[in-house]
C-alpha cells in the first residue's frame, strides 16, 4: 500500500539576518512514512519546526530541498488548492462573516457541489461532530470547543485525501480537551482518513498517535509507538521530553561491554522506574546491592499515585512515584529514611553532539542500554 | 454649578461654530421661496456644475477605492526596501495645502509643464479638463481608503485566507470570498469620505479647473463665483444643496460604521 505521505531529506529554511549565515533551518532532512490510515502525531518544543513540516506538506511554504508525496504523487509543485488536503489551523481561522454551515460547506460550494448535496453533506457532518441546532450561528457566538468541532467539520467537508491538524486543542479549556481528544481519536478511526497531528503536548500526542513523532531543532529525534517512545527513548532529548524522568551524571566505574570504565554518562530513571522501601532500622543488614539511602522531603499526594521528593545522602534529588497503596503499605512519610533501588533507566553520553570528546561510533553507543552496570549517582 | 458652565460653554460653542452658520445658509437660500430657490438651482450654470462635481467624486471614489485598497494590501501583506518611506508617502496630500497641490500639477501636467508640454504638442490636454480635475481630487482624497482598509486588512487574520486556500480557493476566490468581506465596511467608510472630500475639493480644483463656467466649473467653485458676482442667492441655493448631500453621506457614514462595530467580533 502506498503511503499517505512521504517525506524524503525534506528541509525548510526561512532568510533570517539575525544568523551570521543569514538564515534559519526550520526543518532539517526528515523523512516520513505516514499509512495509509495510520494517526500519527508529532510533538516537540515550540519553535521545533513541527508546524513549519505540516505547512510545507500542505503546500502553504514550499520546501527549500526534498521530496513530498501525497499517495504516492509527487506534490512539490502542485498549489495547496489542489493538494486536496483537510487543515485545521491553530486558533481554527474559521470565516467570521459566515455561518457554521457556510463555514462547513465553503470547500464544497468552491468545488460546485449543487447545493442540495451539499446541504445533505453539511447536515451529516454538523451531526458527525454533534453541532446540530447551531447552524445558523457565526464563529463568535460559539464556544472554543464548538469553534474547534466547526473546523473539523470544514477541513472534513471535502472529503480530502489527508487530514493535518495544527494544535488542535490549543484553544479550548483543559475539561474540554479531554473530551474532544477521545472523540477526535474515535472520528480518526471511523472516517480511516490519514492523519498528521501536530502538539507541543505530550501527553495528547502519546494518547492520540498510533506513532509519535518527537521533534527537536527540525530534526525527527524518534519516531515509534507511544509506548516504544516512552520506554525505549533513542536520545537523551526524547528521555527528558517524554514523561517525568530523573537525570543523574554518572562516571561508569567498571568497563562494560561497549564502554570504557571513567566514560561520563547521563543516566535517566523514570519516578515509577525507583523501587523504595523504607529503612526500618540502623542495623538492617543490607549486604550485596549497592542501595542507595535517602530521606523523604516532599511527599506529594496525586490520587492514584504518590510523588515523593527525595534527598540522597550525597545531597543528590530524586523524584520516585509509586501507587498510593503501595506508600501507605510501605509506611512511607514526609521525613522518612529510605532506600532506593532502580528497577529501570536509560544511560546517554555525556554531551552527545557537539561538545562531544569522544571518537566515531558515540551515536551508537549513546543509545545502547546500559541499565545493568550503571554506578550510583 | 460648574458642570453647567462646562456643559454651556462646550454645547455653545458647537452650536456657535457649527449650526448658526448652517441655520444662516438656509434662512438666506429660502428668503426668496422656494421659486426663487428651485430657479438659482435649476440655471444650466448651478446643473452643470452639480453634476460635474458628483461625476468627479464618482470617479475619484471608484478609482481611490480600487487604487486604494490595492496600496493598502501591499503595505499590509508585502514587505520591502523603503516601506516606510512609501507608507508616509501616502499621508502627504493631507499635509500639503491644496492650493499646492494644484499649482505642482499645473506645473508637471499644464501646457508647458514638463510631462504637459509634449502632450499638449500631441493635442492631449489634461490641465482645465475633467481628466486634470480628477487627478487633483484623486490626489487629494487618496489617503482615506488607505487609512480606512489599511488597519483591517493589518489586523484580519491571514489564517482565514490559508483556510480558504486549503479548502480550494484561487487567489481571486480568497480575495472574493474572505479578504473583501472583512475590508468591505472599511472600504465603505474610505469611500464615503472620499467622496466627501472630492464634492467639497475647492483650493486644488481652482487652480488646475480654470473655473469656467459650464466647462470645468465645479459646485464649489460656482458658490464662489456666484459669490463675486454678487448672485448671493444662487450662492446659498448651491450650498443649501451641497449640505444636503453631505447630510446623507454623513449618515451613510453613521450606518457602515455602525455596521463596522457590529460586524467586528470583540475577541
Amino acid at each position: 500500500m502506498t503511503s499517505a505521505i512521504t517525506l524524503r531529506n525534506l528541509s525548510k529554511r526561512f532568510p533570517d539576518p539575525r544568523r551570521p549565515d543569514g538564515w534559519f533551518t526550520a526543518v532539517e532532512n526528515v523523512d516520513l512514512d505516514l499509512g495509509p490510515e495510520e494517526f500519527l502525531t508529532m510533538v516537540g518544543p515550540s519553535g521545533c519546526g513541527k508546524s513549519t513540516v505540516l505547512r510545507v506538506i500542505s503546500g502553504l511554504e514550499s520546501p527549500t530541498s526534498g521530496d513530498i508525496f501525497i499517495a504516492g504523487e509527487r506534490v512539490n509543485l502542485l498549489s495547496p488548492k489542489d493538494r486536496n488536503i483537510g487543515f485545521m489551523f491553530q486558533g481554527y481561522a474559521l470565516f467570521k462573516h459566515m455561518t457554521v454551515a457556510e463555514n462547513i460547506g465553503f470547500g464544497l460550494k468552491l468545488r460546485k457541489v449543487p447545493s442540495a448535496k451539499r446541504r445533505r453533506r453539511v447536515d451529516d457532518l454538523i451531526s458527525l461532530v454533534g453541532l446540530e441546532g447551531l447552524e445558523a450561528r457565526r464563529p463568535r457566538q460559539l464556544s472554543g470547543g464548538q469553534q474547534q468541532r466547526v473546523a473539523l467539520a470544514r477541513a472534513l467537508a471535502p472529503e480530502p485525501r489527508l487530514l493535518l491538524l495544527d494544535e488542535p486543542f490549543g484553544a479550548v479549556d483543559a475539561k474540554v480537551r479531554q473530551k474532544l481528544r477521545v472523540d477526535m481519536k474515535k472520528l480518526q478511526r471511523e472516517l480511516k482518513v490519514p492523519t498528521l497531528l501536530v502538539t507541543h503536548d505530550q501527553r495528547e500526542a502519546l494518547e492520540l498517535g498510533d506513532r509519535v513523532v518527537v521533534m527537536n531543532h527540525g530534526r525527527f529525534e524518534q519516531i515509534s509507538t507511544p509506548a516504544d517512545v516512552y520506554d525505549n527513548p533513542q536520545t537523551e532529548f526524547v528521555a527528558r521530553f517524554i514523561g517525568r524522568t530523573n537525570v543523574f551524571q554518572t562516571v561508569l566505574e567498571k568497563d562494560h561491554s561497549i564502554l570504557p570504565k571513567g566514560t561520563r554518562l547521563n543516566v535517566m530513571v523514570r519516578p515509577e522506574d525507583v523501587l523504595v522501601n523504607a529503612l526500618s532500622g540502623p542495623s538492617e543488614p543490607q549486604p550485596q546491592t549497592p542501595t542507595l539511602v535517602g530521606t523523604i522531603t516532599d511527599y506529594s499526594f496525586l490520587g492514584r499515585t504518590v510523588r515523593l521528593e527525595i534527598t540522597l545522602t550525597n545531597g543528590t534529588l530524586c523524584t520516585v512515584a509509586l501507587p498510593k497503596g503501595d506508600a501507605l503499605k510501605k509506611k512511607l512519610g514526609l521525613g522518612g529514611l529510605v532506600t532506593l533501588e532502580i528497577a529501570a533507566c536509560h544511560a546517554f553520553l555525556q554531551g552527545n553532539g557537539a561538545n562531544s570528546s569522544n571518537g566515531s561510533g558515540n551515536q551508537e553507543a549513546t543509545r545502547s542500554d546500559v541499565s545493568d552496570k550503571v554506578a550510583s549517582p | 454649578m460648574a458642570r453647567y458652565a462646562l456643559m454651556t460653554s462646550g454645547i455653545g460653542f458647537l452650536i456657535l461654530l457649527i449650526a448658526l452658520p448652517l441655520t444662516a445658509i438656509f434662512t438666506q437660500a429660502y428668503q426668496g421661496g422656494m421659486a426663487a430657490f428651485w430657479e438659482a438651482v435649476s440655471s444650466p450654470e448651478a446643473v452643470f456644475s452639480l453634476r460635474y462635481t458628483l461625476t468627479l467624486a464618482a470617479a475619484t471614489t471608484a478609482i481611490n477605492g480600487v487604487m486604494g485598497t490595492l496600496v493598502a494590501y501591499v503595505l499590509a501583506r508585502y514587505d520591502f526596501r523603503g516601506k516606510s518611506i512609501i507608507d508616509s508617502l501616502v499621508d502627504l496630500p493631507i499635509a500639503i495645502p491644496a492650493s499646492v497641490t494644484g499649482f505642482t500639477l499645473l506645473l508637471l501636467y499644464g501646457p508647458v509643464g514638463t510631462i504637459g508640454g509634449p502632450l499638449s504638442d500631441a493635442g492631449i490636454r489634461i490641465m482645465f479638463s475633467f481628466p486634470g480635475i480628477l487627478v487633483a481630487h484623486l490626489f487629494m482624497t487618496f489617503p482615506y481608503v488607505v487609512r480606512a482598509v489599511g488597519p483591517v486588512l493589518q489586523d484580519s487574520d491571514r489564517g482565514e485566507e490559508e483556510a480558504a486556500q486549503m479548502l480550494g480557493a484561487s487567489g481571486f476566490g480568497v480575495f472574493r470570498h474572505v479578504t473583501f468581506p472583512a475590508i468591505q465596511s472599511a472600504l465603505i467608510v474610505g469611500s464615503i469620505f472620499t467622496f466627501a472630500r472630492s464634492l467639497g475639493e475647492f483650493g486644488a480644483t481652482i487652480m488646475v479647473s480654470g473655473n469656467l463656467a459650464l466647462r470645468t466649473q465645479t459646485a464649489p467653485l460656482f458658490i464662489f463665483s456666484e459669490f463675486n458676482a454678487g448672485n448671493i442667492e444662487a450662492a446659498s441655493a448651491m450650498s443649501v444643496v451641497l449640505v444636503l448631500i453631505s447630510f446623507v453621506l454623513f449618515f451613510g457614514l453613521k450606518f457602515a460604521t455602525g455596521k463596522l462595530t457590529l460586524g467586528r467580533a470583540p475577541q
